[in-house]
């Protein structure tokens, strides 16, 4: 029995926003050179309409976590661990359990909107597409909810009937977030939404995401390389180095009293408003690159670039415990984090590493 | 789309017009004399000078070149030296026999070979289908028709004696239209129209893999995955996507094939257009081979016409660049 556009519409309403867990999930690819630890044992939570923001460098993992947490992830990656959405483990589940998850419960906005929608299928088509796939409803009444979404981000309904490459860059990202809308999915990830988009359609675009999850209380994981995003949009935030989480904890902590070296290296980094003498920090880059994730060095995957790694820092593997403290650091001296915030503001500090460039 | 429509047109008639223009020019060069086998050597002049003009082989060849110009305008291809007939009357019949072997065969060579290639290129990389399905199409494509057809003759004819060798069967008592509804049409037609599917399938396997190989691995699929239709609607997406490069490719293959066609129809003795051209060449039966060539130009320049069309339909992008640059 088909459902009407007002069953649909409070069906949706009702829906619950997702209590993710993540436990130990790593992501592993097979190659003629042995095993590639893309993404190793991870663990986090995101709390029923909670935002979460995943940061990092590029090359650190953060999109392979996203692709992981829908199983997206190319057939010869290998996955482990535990995805836990509302209790249900998503690695458990067979093709057809997973098919019914997928955008009921977890939605996604992806990087690249340019290339994210068929360029032969009208717009409306694909987004009636994603809500037939699970719910008995007429062509009709989907089409109306497509409307329904459009205006909700913003664009007129009229160009539903319209093929992607007749929008542009900022009205396609929109679209794809009306698509991740479309079943009101209780959590949304979405993955670097504005990366490519020019710096005004990114605050539009970034505007409009705040404000729908406001307006609809989704469980949210934001991927992002910008943590200025992050501090605006989120509760709590995982930073990531080389396939680990390196830092997790609520953002203004994390943000103002970084436990972890690389942190404190990923904010000096970018740029940020003066300070109350008037004077603005200056950029400081970290020197060096990830290590090779096909044979990782042995003790802390960080210690090569980091200005205050010790002889354990290269033997001994630090381990994050997420259940430990709400704010924990994969680094064997949290005791000194104070001591390494000083030392870390300063450009000499992170010049001085020799022999890396 | 209109403007563009009527350019397109005329320009499919232009290059028409050149062609029949050097095919004129061309038969008319070669270094035989036609007149030789419709006129006998003892006839008295005047008889000879009467016949020739009855077949319009007096005058220059600018005079004869307007001559058949003005006749072709209205739709007459005069007369066939061989038969004495009208050559529309001579091609009419024939032009039936060859569209009902090539269309079917044509058709069926596209949607089985489409319909292939989707599995092969959806299966898993690497695995048994695909290297199965690649090395099988490579070879069936890279095999001349003619030894496709020998073949099906030696075996399912000669061997089996399942088919019969060649022909179209004898019509017995169906006349007309008739003919072509009995099972002695069909049973004739079976291997001849084998022969073309097996002739036109494999490019079409080829071509629609390597469209959705290089589809499945685009962001937009992973996104329709993610939104958790099934997996044959996933795949519906990839396929829809890799049917455009293979219509490209299709209509003006059409053209191409047929030359596979005409091996086709000699092999079986299979009375069409293109076995008739091949022996009117060899008869120097000018009209009727002119005739041939143009109905055979005519199809080149369609094909190439509809793929255009076609292409625009599939691709809203390519009306669009149309549509904005004029």
């Amino acid at each position: 029995m088909a459902i009407t556009f007002e069953q649909l519409q409070a069906q949706l309403d009702e829906k619950p926003s997702v209590h993710l867990e993540v436990l130990d999930l790593a992501v592993t690819y097979k190659t003629v050179k042995g095993s590639f630890h893309a993404v190793d044992n991870i663990s986090f939570e995101v709390a029923p309409g909670s935002n979460l923001g995943l940061v990092g460098e590029s090359g650190c993992g953060k999109s392979t976590v996203v692709k992981a947490l829908m199983r997206l992830t190319p057939e010869d990656a290998a996955l482990s661990g535990r995805v836990l959405v509302n209790g249900a483990d998503l690695i458990a589940m067979n093709a057809e359990q997973l098919q019914k998850v997928r955008w009921t419960q977890i939605a996604l906005v992806t990087q690249s909107a340019m290339n994210s929608l068929d360029p032969v299928v009208r717009v409306g088509d694909q987004i009636v597409e994603s809500i037939r796939a699970h719910v008995g409803t007429s062509y009709a009444t989907a089409w109306k909810r497509a409307e329904a979404l459009f205006a909700m981000v913003g664009l007129p309904a009229a160009r539903l009937r319209e093929y992607p490459h007749q929008f542009s860059g900022g009205m396609r990202q929109r679209t794809v977030i009306a698509m991740a809308l479309s079943l009101n999915a209780g959590l949304l990830l979405a993955d670097e939404p504005t990366t490519a988009l020019d710096p005004i359609m990114q605050d539009q675009v970034l505007a409009r995401i705040q404000a729908l999850q406001k307006s609809l209380h989704r469980s949210m994981i934001l991927v992002t390389h910008d943590i200025a995003v992050v501090a605006e949009t989120c509760e709590m935030v995982a930073v990531m180095y080389a396939g680990r989480i390196v830092e997790y904890g609520p953002t203004a902590t994390v943000l103002t009293k970084p436990l972890h070296p690389y942190t404190m290296g990923l904010e000096n980094a970018f740029p940020r408003m003066p300070s109350g003498d008037g004077v603005r920090p200056p950029l400081i880059s970290i020197r060096g690159g990830l290590p090779n994730l096909l044979s990782p060095p042995k003790g802390c995957r960080f210690a090569q670039r980091c200005p205050f790694a010790t002889e354990r820092c290269t033997t001994e593997d630090p381990i994050i415990d997420i259940k430990a403290s709400s704010h924990v650091a994969a680094c064997h001296y949290p005791s000194r984090a104070e001591e390494f915030r000083r030392k870390a503001a300063e450009a000499e500090t992170w010049n001085a590493m020799e022999g890396i460039t | 789309m209109r403007a563009y429509l009527i350019s397109r047109n005329v320009q499919s008639l232009f290059v028409v017009f050149v062609v029949t223009s050097i095919m004129f020019v061309m038969f008319r060069i070669m270094p035989s004399d036609p007149t030789a086998m419709l006129v006998d050597r003892g006839m008295p002049e005047e008889a000879r000078q009467a016949l020739l003009e009855k077949w319009g082989l007096t005058g220059t060849l600018w005079d004869q070149y307007l001559r058949y110009f003005g006749n072709l305008a209205v739709g007459d291809f005069g007369e066939s030296f061989f038969y004495r007939q009208p050559v529309w009357d001579v091609l009419l019949p024939l032009i039936v026999n060859s569209l009902i072997l090539a269309i079917p065969g044509l058709l069926l060579g596209a949607l089985i070979g489409a319909g292939l290639g989707m599995v092969v290129g959806w299966s898993k990389r690497g695995g048994r289908i695909e290297n199965i399905g690649i090395f099988v199409a490579t070879i069936a494509r890279g095999t001349p028709s003619f030894i496709v057809g020998i073949a099906l003759l030696a075996v399912f004819s000669s061997w089996l004696g399942w088919f019969p060798a060649f022909g179209m069967g004898d019509p017995g008592d169906a006349a007309g239209s008739q003919r072509y509804f009995t099972f002695e049409f069909l049973h004739h037609l079976f291997l001849p129209l084998l022969a073309v599917i097996i002739f036109f399938l494999p490019e079409n396997l080829l071509l629609m893999r390597s469209g959705v190989v290089e589809s499945r691995t685009e962001d937009y699929i992973e996104l329709v995955r993610a939104k958790g239709v099934s997996e044959p609607r996933v795949a519906w997406h990839a396929g829809r996507n890799s049917l455009l490069p293979l219509v490209t490719w299709l209509f003006p293959a059409l053209a191409e094939t047929v030359a596979g066609l005409i091996v086709i129809e000699i092999v079986f003795a299979w009375p069409g257009v293109g076995r008739e051209l091949v022996l009117a060449v060899t008869r120097q039966d000018y009209p009727l081979a002119q005739a041939a060539f143009i109905l055979m130009a005519l199809l080149i320049v369609l094909s190439n016409l509809a793929a255009d069309l076609t292409y625009t339909k599939l691709d809203p992008r390519v009306a669009y660049s149309r549509a904005k640059h004029g």
